[in-house]
């Protein structure tokens, strides 16, 4: 009985040895995305050069709870990013039930927050955003549906594409193309996944798993 | 009697493809320009940076230029807001409440609401692209 006991101690042991292990590979290394400068200095008489990645730019927007969300309200966040509206009748209900994979998946973790801009604030005011995410059922400090001034979430949508590429090239359609971007502690750029696609979500939750146990050190 | 009703099982079937297909043709033309919003807030947005740098002028020539690149926040704008109020509007379940005729004719009539729609996005486009071209 005890041998038996030991017996199936150590083979549940090797079984957590290799969950480990397989969850250690999953931790794959994700590059910035965007632009980035060069910038050469001088520490202790020695030529330091630096890559420096662009960070997602300062906004002021308001969520379904009327409460100012800004760059500080994500400070030491992974965030993931959309742009959405509610009376949308193609794409973004499939691109919120993927959103609601993410944020079922990652339901005990304080660090990922999940930010769907408006792009029709004309409409989407705060209380039909607190209406929208109450039918979702979704808390406010987990998931933020936010409204503004519309000039601002499209430069913001803009902002955005730019930073998550090289060549500054921006295409106008990003706002409604149905993208999801992940975005990492940093406020760097670190993925851009189809926000329709289920098997893309998947590859982006992996992405999120690996971001989220990264320190937050800019780069 | 019994002969009839084969008959007008097929003519339902008509009718429903009738109305699948008017449907995939609203959003055929919707997904034609729903991608090009951004451009049309963009330009917009362009614009009026463009007007500022002209606001406290005075000199009557200023004075209607500046009138023109309203004239054409205005259209960008409106363009924006007809295609949202579109999409406010548009009742994709339409046949689950009405009879086949009525709703073949909501869908003919969205199409043309649509089309104009599209029309209006791509001129003010067009022509505010042409307004920052030929800027002052």
């Amino acid at each position: 009985m005890g041998r038996r006991f030991w017996r199936s101690g150590i083979s549940a042991f090797g079984v957590l040895l290799f969950i480990q292990a397989c969850s250690n590979q999953t931790a794959k290394e994700l590059p910035v995305l965007g632009p980035y400068k060069v910038v050469d200095n001088i520490v202790d008489g020695r030529l330091i050069t630096d890559t420096l990645f662009t960070q997602i730019r300062p906004f002021i927007f308001y969520d379904q709870d009327g409460e100012e969300i800004t760059e500080k309200t994500i400070e030491g966040k992974v965030c993931v990013v959309d742009f959405f509206f509610t009376s949308c009748p193609t794409i973004c209900p499939k691109m919120k039930q993927q959103m609601l994979r993410i944020y079922d998946e990652f339901e005990n973790e304080p660090d990922l927050v999940l930010l769907s801009h408006s792009i029709d604030p004309k409409r989407d005011s705060v209380e039909r955003l607190h209406e929208f995410a109450q039918k979702l059922n979704v808390e406010v400090s987990r998931w933020h549906f936010m409204t503004g001034d519309r000039d601002s979430i499209y430069s913001m949508a803009k902002h955005y594409m730019i930073a998550a590429q090289k060549d500054d090239e921006a295409p106008g359609g990003f706002a409604h193309s149905g993208a999801f971007l992940l975005v990492d502690k940093n406020r760097q750029i670190r993925g851009i996944y189809d926000g329709v696609d289920p098997e893309s979500i998947d590859l982006m939750m992996d992405d999120i798993r690996s971001i989220l146990i990264e320190k937050s050190v800019l780069k | 009697m019994l002969l009839m009703i084969p008959a007008m099982m097929a003519c339902t079937s008509e009718k429903q493809e009738k109305i699948n297909a008017l449907q995939s043709e609203c959003i055929r033309i919707h997904d034609l320009v729903m991608p090009r919003m951004g451009e049309i807030v963009n330009l917009s947005s362009d614009i009026k940076t463009l007007r500022k740098t002209y606001e406290s002028d005075t000199a009557d020539s200023l004075i209607s230029y500046r009138i023109h690149l309203m004239k054409h926040i205005q259209l960008l704008d409106s363009a924006h807001e007809e295609m949202m109020v579109w999409m406010q509007e548009y009742e994709p379940n339409f046949g689950k409440s009405n009879g086949d005729d009525a709703t073949i004719k909501y869908y003919e009539s969205e199409i043309q609401a649509i089309q104009r729609v599209h029309d209006l996005m791509l001129k003010s486009i067009e022509d505010g692209k042409k307004v920052l071209a030929e800027r002052h």
